[in-house]
Order: structure tokens, then C-alpha cells, then sequence
């Protein structure tokens, strides 16, 4: 009972937020468009349909923001705290004060960080595919959401980038994910972690196989510019607000682990 | 860049060396659970880490890397910013949902004595999947012991628990559950 409790507690609380999915210029498309906006880009992938419960296990994305975005950020971060700075002064009554990089900033700003909601497929199967129009930029394979409000499980203990240009159409692969405290019948992902890492939360895995030349695509997108996506593996990062962290799965020939190292296996490096 | 911001919330490899002891210095808890019974059977919950192929300096950083990332937020939110180049430090205004019967439990004493399980959860399970890869194995702790390792000051805990990661292999059978 007490179980049952925390896990409803803890799923809710990894999706108390924002009410609505999608980042900032990323739109799932349910239909073929004609033709690509030249300004845009378009990311292509299949997905498993694992669910939680009655919600949706949804992969999410980041879009690594670009110098101007990372300024205006900055910009809006000083200014909230040098308004705040009075109270956060008065709060400290005499002890130490935050400083900026320990100030807890809620950014209005346009996001790069979205997940994929996963009825916005374009073909429907065991495998769905999606058509998701993005900004171009370098985007990372950032974690897992049950439900796609909040980040669930992060892959920060390794994942991997890619670079998705704009006109074209860039091929990701097949997308794996579930809960993995357990032995899941999804493919591919390092599951059967121990039946007490559910005691008190999920934790959720993901898998990336890319594409090659067998890799369906959708009928109606065969005559559009396509591009395979070219990854390189990701080390270490942060989220301090997912409340599981995870990594994503081994893939021959791009992403490999030594101990803890995120080990870029087209260089044999470990990645940055 | 993922370095960048791993760095932001880690110490640098030579600033711990500086600051790392000498592990003969360093005062461990009585682990043992030989005539504890209900430890054994609570080792999923209260534990330490074992590696039979580690230095303690090998140990110690890997824990403090590993300890990085116990550090929590607000969470985070869907569509959302990240810079990437350094991690966002939100508060954690309210970690639960407010959802009318379910918020005030949570605020009232069962909150209180169920928070706590939670968190430590949570923090278990964010080590193990840091830690197990590299190597090591859980170890049941009694309770008291548990706290020792785990409250307190970060750099002592970090050496009391690189001291045991290290050190002679536990007469305690894995914690495997």
C-alpha cells in the first residue's frame, strides 16, 4: 500500500509543471507535409510504445542552445537576481548570500527541452514513426518522461548528439525506452537493474539503434531530402530535477562505457 | 561541454587530491552485521559500496562523482531551458503534487515519515546506477552506521565510505535484491 502510494507520489511529482508539451518551434507532424520549410529542420524516428501505468513513456530531447540563447539567459538570470538581491539579503539575516550561480532562477525564455508526445506519430505500429520539425541545431538524447511533462530519468551518466540540419530530413533510427527495474520485453535496453530500484521510484532506460539501409521509412517520405544522423557520444551531465538518472544504452561503434567513462568508440576517447 | 557542466557541480580531480586524507586517519563506523539480523534483511535500503580492485583514491572518486548527482531540484519541467554549459539550480519549492487529499497527507505527519523513505530511495537509486557499473557491490549496513556514512559533512563521508569501498572484502554476504 505504502508502495503503491510512493510510486503514484513520485511519478506525479516528475510531471508537476509546465501543462504543456512541446519546446519552442517543435511541432509532431500527423500527416506527410509536401514539401520542408528550408528554414526548418526534421527529425525522423521510430518508437516503441512502452507505457507506465496509463501514461505514455516519451523520449526527450535537448537542443543544445546556441551562444545568444545561452546570453539572453544569462541576462535574464542577473537581472532576476539583482531584483531579488534585497530579499535574498534580508532572508540570510546576516549569513551568507546565495550567489548567482546558487540562485534559484525560474527562465520564462523560450525552451529547448521538450519531449515528443507519443500520440503525434505520423505512422502508427509497434513501432511508430514520428516527423517532428525542430529548429536546426546539435540536439542530445537527454532522458526518458512518463508523460511528458517533467524529465523522469536523465542519461546523464552518457548519451549521445547529433547535428539536424534545416531542409532536411535527419534519420534517427529506432527509439527504444521502458522501465527497467526489471527484465522489460523491450529490445535492446540495459534493463534487469533489481527489483528494489521500483521500491521507491521508476527508473526508466533507453536504447538507440541509428539507421542504416534496412530502416523503414514512411512511404510518403521517401521523396523528401533525408540525411542519416551522424552520433558521437556524450559524457557526464547534470539535471538536478530528474529524480532517476540512467544511461543510454551501449551502441557498437558510437557509444561505449569503461567503469564510469563515456568512452567515444569511434575515437576510443573518452567523451566530453 | 558535458564536462563543463559535470565540473560545475564536481570537484577538480587535483583540488580532491589536495584535499583527500591520508585513509589511516580516517575513523570508519562498525559495519558489521553479523549479529544483526534485521540488517541483513534491510540491506537494500541501508548499505555501502565494496570494490575488491580499488584504491582509496580510485574509491573516493568515484563516490564524489557519483555523490554529484544527489544534488536535487525543482523538477524539471517539460518544455523547459537548459544552458547546458552549467546546470540550473532551482529550488525545490514543492517536491509532491498538490492534488487536494494527497497534499495535505503529504504535508501531515505521514508525510513526515514517509518523505524521508522516499528521499533516501531515490538517492539509493541514483548511486547504484552510478556506482554498480563501475564495479562495485552493496554490503548491508545496521541503520545507525548507515547514518554515519551518509549525514554530515561531504568530504568525511566521501573518505569514511572510500575507506570501506576499499578496503578488506566485507564478511557479509552481497546485498543482491
Amino acid at each position: 500500500m505504502i508502495r503503491s502510494l510512493l510510486l503514484a507520489l513520485f511519478m506525479l511529482s516528475a510531471v508537476n509543471g509546465a501543462a504543456a508539451k512541446g519546446g519552442d518551434g517543435v511541432v509532431s507532424h500527423k500527416s506527410a507535409p509536401t514539401a520542408l520549410d528550408p528554414g526548418k529542420a526534421y527529425l525522423l524516428f521510430r518508437s516503441s510504445t512502452a507505457k507506465s501505468g496509463m501514461m505514455n513513456i516519451e523520449h526527450v530531447f535537448l537542443r543544445i542552445p546556441t551562444d545568444a540563447e545561452i546570453a539572453v539567459w544569462k541576462a535574464a538570470r542577473q537581472a532576476a537576481y539583482e531584483a531579488d538581491l534585497p530579499k535574498l539579503q534580508k532572508k540570510a539575516k546576516g549569513g551568507p548570500v546565495p550567489t548567482i550561480g546558487e540562485y534559484s532562477f525560474d527562465y520564462a525564455g523560450p525552451g529547448n527541452v521538450f519531449a515528443i508526445d507519443a500520440g503525434d506519430f505520423i505512422e502508427d505500429g509497434e513501432m511508430r514513426q514520428f516527423l517532428v520539425e525542430a529548429p536546426a541545431g546539435n540536439y542530445v538524447l537527454y532522458g526518458i518522461s512518463v508523460g511528458g511533462r517533467g524529465v523522469s530519468t536523465c542519461n546523464c551518466l552518457g548519451t549521445v548528439k547529433f547535428a539536424a540540419t534545416a531542409g532536411t530530413i535527419t534519420q534517427l533510427g529506432s527509439l527504444y525506452a521502458d522501465k527497467v527495474h526489471k527484465e522489460s520485453p523491450i529490445p535492446n535496453l540495459e534493463d534487469n537493474l533489481g527489483p528494489s530500484m521500483f521500491n521507491y521510484g521508476f527508473i526508466l532506460g533507453q536504447a538507440l539503434v541509428p539507421p542504416d539501409e534496412t530502416t523503414p521509412v514512411p512511404a510518403a517520405l521517401a521523396a523528401l531530402p533525408r540525411q542519416q544522423a551522424a552520433f558521437s557520444a556524450v559524457g557526464l551531465f547534470h539535471e538536478p530535477g530528474a529524480p532517476s538518472i540512467n544511461r543510454l544504452a551501449p551502441i557498437p561503434g558510437i557509444l561505449g562505457y569503461d567503469r564510469g567513462k563515456v568512452i567515444d568508440l569511434r575515437t576510443g576517447q573518452p567523451a566530453n | 561541454m558535458a564536462a563543463m557542466l559535470a565540473g560545475a557541480l564536481m570537484s577538480t580531480p587535483a583540488a580532491a587530491q589536495d584535499t583527500r586524507p591520508d585513509p589511516a586517519t580516517v575513523v570508519i563506523p562498525d559495519v558489521s552485521v553479523e549479529q544483526n539480523p534485521k540488517a541483513v534483511e534491510d540491506g537494500f535500503k541501508f548499505f555501502y559500496f565494496h570494490n575488491p580492485s580499488v584504491s582509496f583514491n580510485e574509491a573516493y572518486a568515484d563516490i564524489a562523482e557519483c555523490r554529484s548527482f544527489l544534488i536535487s531540484g525543482a523538477p524539471a519541467a517539460i518544455p523547459g531551458f537548459r544552458p547546458w554549459v552549467e546546470p540550473v539550480r532551482n529550488e525545490v519549492q514543492r517536491q509532491y503534487p498538490g492534488v487536494g487529499l494527497l497534499d495535505m497527507a503529504m504535508r501531515s505527519a505521514v508525510g513526515s515519515i514517509i518523505l524521508p523513505k522516499l528521499e533516501r530511495g531515490v538517492r539509493n537509486n541514483k548511486l547504484r546506477r552510478c556506482m554498480e557499473p563501475r564495479g562495485y557491490a552493496r554490503y548491508p549496513a545496521p541503520e545507525t552506521a548507515w547514518d554515519t556514512l551518509n549525514e554530515g559533512d561531504e568530504p568525511a563521508l566521501i573518505a569514511m565510505q572510500a575507506k570501506l569501498a576499499s578496503g578488506p572484502r566485507p564478511v557479509a554476504a552481497q546485498v543482491t535484491e
